[in-house]
């Protein structure tokens, strides 16, 4: 199990959670509720902490079809939420960040050089703390990667 | 005013300082803040002290002793902070981008 991917719950799930049409055990429903499209595995699993086996749960959750991995998360999609971030951090002082995003390889590690680096921009010429304010919020969505 | 080699000089350190006054406030635009942006603010305000003073020297020869010596203790001074800021900045950007 990828620790960075992200489930989302299916029509299925959100139909149990909302009828107990289903009627799946406790630990399951508790576990689904964690799930909520956004999260990626590492995160349901820290905030669900309190329950025992929660990645198994998961699992079972996945094959009786309540959840599925989004696999939406694409590099285009995350540039565009990274793009966005940046625009609502900066302002009108993001064009040249949002330049570096656009240009930035489609690779994992490219990408966080790119994010480093738009960083020590951020902090050189516009705003310390908004750099790692951007930084914090970037390295959240890059997560899913 | 006497029209000498050393006028000339004057007049050529008077050009670079206001060629020095537009690079500043032309890359003020560019720097908003952070790191560099806090600095140059103050960079800004010693290139326009500069430039007052040194669109004094032509006029030097006519200036009484004591306040020449003032105007040019004052920019030695001020240019000395200048070199410290500009290489403590410099300081700054290299152990930013190596960090």
């Amino acid at each position: 199990m990828d620790p960075k991917k992200i489930y989302q719950k299916t029509e299925k799930g959100e139909d149990e959670l909302r009828t107990r049409k289903y009627n799946i055990p406790q630990n399951l429903r508790q576990v689904l509720i964690f799930v909520d499209g956004k999260s990626n595995i590492a995160k349901v699993l820290e905030k669900a902490s309190g329950f025992p086996n929660v990645g198994q749960t998961l699992e079972e959750l996945a094959v009786q079809g309540f959840i599925q991995l989004d696999e939406t998360v694409t590099f285009s999609g995350i540039k565009d939420e990274l793009i966005a971030t940046a625009r609502q951090t900066l302002g009108a002082d993001a064009e040249k960040v949002i330049a570096k995003i656009k240009d930035a390889p489609e690779t994992k590690e490219g990408l966080q050089a790119t994010m480093d680096n738009c960083k020590k921009y951020v902090k050189l010429v516009i705003d310390e703390k908004k750099a790692e304010e951007l930084i914090r919020k970037c390295s959240e969505i890059m997560l899913r990667l | 005013m006497k029209i000498d080699i050393t006028f000339f000089i004057s007049i050529a350190a008077i050009a670079v300082m206001l060629y020095c006054l537009y690079l500043v406030t032309s890359l003020k635009q560019k720097v908003p803040g952070g790191i560099v942006g806090k600095k140059w603010n103050f960079l800004m305000a010693l290139v326009s002290l500069f430039t007052v003073g040194y669109l004094s020297t032509p006029f030097f020869g006519i200036i009484p002793e004591d306040v020449l010596r003032l105007i040019v203790s004052g920019i030695f001074f001020f240019g000395a902070i200048y070199v410290v800021i500009t290489v403590k900045l410099i300081y700054q950007i290299i152990k930013e981008l190596s960090a």
